[in-house]
């Protein structure tokens, strides 16, 4: 067997002096038993036990006292990851440093009431009579006991952390389940869409689906506030909530007050957008959603930009509840934003949302993204920015896909290899040229 | 665009359907193309005004509003049934059915967007190259006569001088107000005699808030229900008709 080393602690300097001290005693029964004696006062323990080489064994006068014995002990156990052993060195083959563990015994020294303290705070003591044989078995009895705990605690981090990654694993699979599968299609148009949550669950969401028996296209693009988990499940309920609604939406509920009369009037000699078809379910939609988010889960909220194409004549309707304003990239590179039409969804009981209509002309493509695109900071962190992101579009003439590419290319470069804080979603639709 | 002319009524029975079909044929015989829409999902009837018995329609309005055909499919040409010559005028008519399925669930369920309502009647304007659209209601407050007066150019409400007739009054003035349509009038119908122009106009006015399109007059033929077809065709001198013609001439000034 290896040779053992301790140090065993002095109340003062004299004690060992004074030679029929117990410490006297002690340190010839630790010499004995082969081990390696040092000495030292309470306030240099720290200094052994954090030196290259610490001690087996850690000898504490029961005359410090319950207290003062159980902060050297939680110090060692603190240690045990960070403050106390020290990195095994380069290239060690012992594999001593691996393992490496003190334990710690308290002595009697002084009154037994002291002793007691401590053994009743669960340490190991040594009274006289010290033998040499019988210090070395309790000794490595003691290693031993704390080497089992240790391997019984790292097993059960380890089965909780490989819990914690599966039920997180099967957040992200059902997470994905409430992102569509596919993405309907119209002749003449082009949909695509990035997805890239900060972390392993996402509060963004998008979505995109028939309406109308096909005879519209919606497509939304949210994000809840908040992050991971939590956001993760007002995503689903929000996207669902949304979702549902529009699809199920039948006329407008005129006794519901949805929407005001006044609403479907026309102004001047422009008909209301409220008239037109997807206009009830676009905003029943919102409004729903809204009303039941406010009543059942206040203090959650999502921006929300909620389209409604018509394939046929380029036209999209939408509400924008709060949402950073999609970019709409005319054919020769002129900018157009689809600003805000409401608060964000889920924020005030009696918000409302105005419907607003734009023009989709063959070539143009809108891209709606979510703040992760633009709040992206590189390491020193400055952030991308609309800017940025407004010069980059203006230039991109190509297909939805390419554009996809090159603002997600440049965001990534933008980051360099700082940390993406926040989810990254994009969606964009292009209108075919020549059609 | 074409000019768009809902007729609406607060009560039912009041003689809108036979107003719309016949205004239609007197519109085309002034040399306008004009679109027939029957919004009356609940109960369809145009057709028969206009003489196209139940039995030749296999689909309607409320097909097209689901989604189970397009407009192409439900469109039909009235003018070889109302005898229009060579001219301009024209008249084409959207068809409700009768049929179980067909009414039962756009009607009940009301799982349809209404907007299509409105997206239909410009494109079969579009297809058509219509000068007016004619839109048919249900009688009372409803999703589809909401939309359809929110659409209008013209709100003619049609009402007989009675009790029921002018309860309606005020609120229909009010929704047609609150919707900004741009010209509300009333239609009297089924005026039996004696009530003179002077005393109608006076009640459009207070009840209504409006002024007075016409007054159709009290028509035995039509109560009794033994002749088909479009009524102002086969009756070109009868008062019904000679009013309903100064209607459709007041129409046709308000597209100019
Ligand atoms: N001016 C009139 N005089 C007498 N009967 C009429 C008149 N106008 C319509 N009718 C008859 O009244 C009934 C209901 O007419 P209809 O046009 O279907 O009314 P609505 O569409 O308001 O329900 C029909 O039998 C119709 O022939
Ligand atoms: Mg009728």
């Amino acid at each position: 067997m290896a040779e053992l080393s301790a140090v065993l602690v002095l109340r003062d300097r004299t004690s060992l002096e004074t030679s029929q001290e117990d410490g006297h005693d002690l340190d010839e029964a630790l010499r004995a038993a082969r081990m390696r004696v040092v000495h030292a006062l309470p306030d240099e323990v720290v200094k052994h036990l954090t030196g290259p080489d610490p001690p087996d064994l850690l000898l504490l006068p029961s005359s410090l006292g319950a207290d003062r014995v159980g902060r050297y002990g939680m110090l060692l156990r603190r240690g045990n990851g960070d403050l106390l052993v020290p990195p095994a060195p380069e290239g060690d083959p012992s594999g001593r440093h691996q393992g490496r563990h003190t334990a710690v015994m308290v002595y009697l020294d002084g009154e037994l009431a002291d002793l007691e303290a401590c053994v009743k705070h669960g340490y190991h003591y040594l009274v006289p009579p010290y033998r040499g044989s019988l210090i070395r078995t309790q000794l490595m009895c003691d290693v031993e006991r704390h080497r089992l705990a240790r391997v019984a605690e790292e097993a059960a981090l380890a089965v909780s952390l490989r819990q914690y990654e599966r039920e997180l694993r099967i957040a992200q699979e059902i997470q994905e389940g409430f992102l569509p599968s596919d993405l309907p299609c119209a002749p003449g148009w082009e949909i695509d869409v990035r997805f890239r949550p900060a972390r392993a669950v996402a509060g963004d969401f998008y979505d995109a689906f028939p309406l109308l028996q096909g005879r519209r296209l919606s497509i939304v693009v949210a994000d809840v506030c908040d992050k991971g988990v939590g956001a993760a499940l007002f995503m689903a309920l929000i996207r669902t909530l949304l979702r549902h609604t529009a699809e199920h939406a039948g006329q407008w509920n005129l006794f519901d007050g949805l929407p005001p009369l006044e609403a479907l009037a026309r102004d001047v000699r422009q008909e209301s957008p409220a008239l037109v078809p997807g206009a009830a379910p676009l905003l029943q939609a919102m409004t729903g959603t809204n009303r039941y988010m406010t009543s059942n889960h206040q203090g959650y909220f999502a921006t929300v930009f909620f389209g409604v194409l018509d394939p046929e004549s380029g036209c999209l309707l939408y509400a924008n509840g709060g949402h950073n304003p999609p970019l709409l990239r005319r054919v020769g590179g002129r900018l157009e934003r689809l600003q805000v039409t409401g608060p964000a969804v889920g924020l005030h009981p009696d918000s409302e949302f105005r419907l607003a209509e734009v023009r989709l002309d063959p070539g143009d493509v809108l891209l709606a993204y979510t703040d992760g695109v633009t709040d992206s900071r590189d390491p020193e962190g400055e952030f991308y920015g609309e800017d940025r992101l407004s010069a980059l579009v203006r230039g991109l003439a190509g297909t939805s896909l390419g554009l996809l590419d090159r603002v997600e290319a440049d965001v990534q470069a933008h980051l360099r290899d700082g940390e993406q804080y926040d989810d990254i979603t994009m969606l964009a639709l292009r209108r075919l040229a020549g059609r | 665009m074409p000019m768009i002319v809902t007729v609406h009524s607060w009560g039912g029975g009041v003689g809108k359907t036979t107003a719309v079909a016949n205004l239609g044929y007197l519109l085309a015989r002034l040399g306008l193309r004009v679109g027939l829409v029957d919004a009356g999902l609940q109960a369809p009837g145009l057709h028969l005004a206009c003489g196209v018995p139940d039995g030749q329609l296999r689909r309607g309005i409320t097909g097209y509003l689901v989604g189970e055909c397009g407009l192409d499919d439900i469109l039909y040409d009235l003018g070889p049934l109302a005898g229009l010559g060579g001219g301009r005028g024209a008249l084409h008519l959207a068809p409700g059915v009768v049929d179980m399925g067909a009414i039962a669930r756009p009607a009940l369920a009301g799982q349809y967007d209404t907007g299509l309502l409105h997206e239909g009647i410009r494109q079969m304007a579009v297809a058509l190259d219509l000068d007016a659209v004619l839109v048919d209601t249900h009688s009372g407050v409803n999703h589809e006569a909401v939309h359809a007066l929110a659409i209008a150019d013209v709100c003619l409400t049609a009402a007989r001088p009675d009790t029921r007739g002018l309860s309606g009054g005020p609120l229909m003035a009010t929704i047609s107000r609150r919707l900004s349509v741009p010209f509300a009038l009333v239609l009297f119908t089924m005026v039996p005699p004696g009530m003179t122009n002077t005393a109608l106009t006076g009640i459009a006015l207070r009840r209504y808030e409006s002024p007075m399109a016409g007054a159709l007059p009290w028509a035995a033929e039509l109560a009794r229900g033994d002749h088909t077809g479009l009524f102002a065709a086969a009756f070109p001198e009868h008062p019904f008709t000679v009013a309903l013609h100064d209607v459709a001439n007041l129409l046709a000034g308000l597209r100019t």
